[in-house]
């Protein structure tokens, strides 16, 4: 095992600078700040222990992502869930409907109106992983899709659908949200979806 | 949304069905100009996709910047550290 200053010197330079995308893959598959930490430090220290196996040249992201979510997957047990895939054009049309109901509560600006964010982060996290995993990577971080299928480990297909199901049911739980607080007209639970 | 007169396609559920790949810059040029020059002559159309703007913008304030990650690398540079002290 390589453990020497100019293995941790290289560890550090060329590792440690995947961070900042590591931890925000972390967090996708964590759902919870403490827990993505944790998850990143674990990482990290396998990574270490693997240093010696590292190509250098190659790209370290990609072996870096592929290490956190084994570790994930092997401290959790639960990412195995099957997530059916769904049709992404049915889950494009229910965006019709989302955006139906909160023009009809009188939010058809909700998003520009209503600071969203805390609402948005918690309402992210309360996702199964699959779905909050792509929303977390393509819509906050700003990946492609073809970037988070290859870190998931899942075709191009699958993540455009689990994506776009993320997407309305987001939309579902900010109305709800922003109904609850008060915002909009009263419209009655069933024609809100709840 | 769809033609109760002969089943097809209206031109809105067709828009509305390239919605997701249009906002993500995922449609080719024809289909991207096609859904353009629909929207520009359909109101509701218009304020849907504005509303489905503004929610991808809404997500995208949630991006954490890079240097509040600063912590957390002091945190796992102490561990590796310690990982190798112990092991040399």
């Amino acid at each position: 095992m390589g453990t020497g200053n100019s293995s941790i010197d290289s560890f550090d330079e060329v590792a440690l600078s995947c961070l900042p995308e590591l931890a925000r893959f972390a967090r996708s598959l964590t759902h919870d700040a403490s827990d993505a930490d944790d998850l990143v430090q674990a990482t990290y220290l396998r990574a270490f222990e693997a240093w010696h196996t590292f190509e250098a040249g190659t790209d370290c992201r990609r072996w870096l992502f592929t290490i956190c979510r084994n570790v994930f997957l092997r401290t959790r047990e639960r990412a195995q869930r099957v997530v059916s895939v769904e049709d992404p054009e049915a889950e494009t049309l229910g965006a019709v409907h989302g955006h139906k109901r909160a023009r009809d509560a009188g939010l058809d600006d909700l998003f520009a109106r209503i600071d969203l964010g805390p609402a948005l982060d918690r309402a992210i996290d309360m996702l199964s992983p699959a779905f909050s995993a792509v929303v977390r990577l393509i819509d906050v971080d700003g990946r492609t899709y073809e970037e988070v299928a290859a870190m998931l480990d899942v075709p191009i297909g699958t993540v455009r659908s689990r994506l776009f199901r993320a997407r309305r049911l987001l939309q579902d739980a900010l109305l709800a949200h922003a109904l609850d607080a008060g915002f909009g007209r009263a419209i009655t639970a069933s024609r809100i979806g709840r | 949304m769809t033609n109760p007169n002969n089943g097809q396609m209206s031109d809105c559920e067709r828009a509305v069905r390239q919605l997701w790949d249009y906002l993500d810059g995922r449609l080719p040029d024809a289909s991207r100009e096609w859904v353009e020059a629909h929207l520009a002559q359909c109101e509701s159309c218009t304020s849907h996709f504005n509303f489905e703007r503004g929610f991808l913008d809404a997500l995208s304030t949630l991006r954490r910047d890079d240097e509040q990650f600063a912590t957390l690398r002091e945190r796992v540079k102490r561990a590796v550290a310690a990982r190798a002290g112990g092991e040399t």
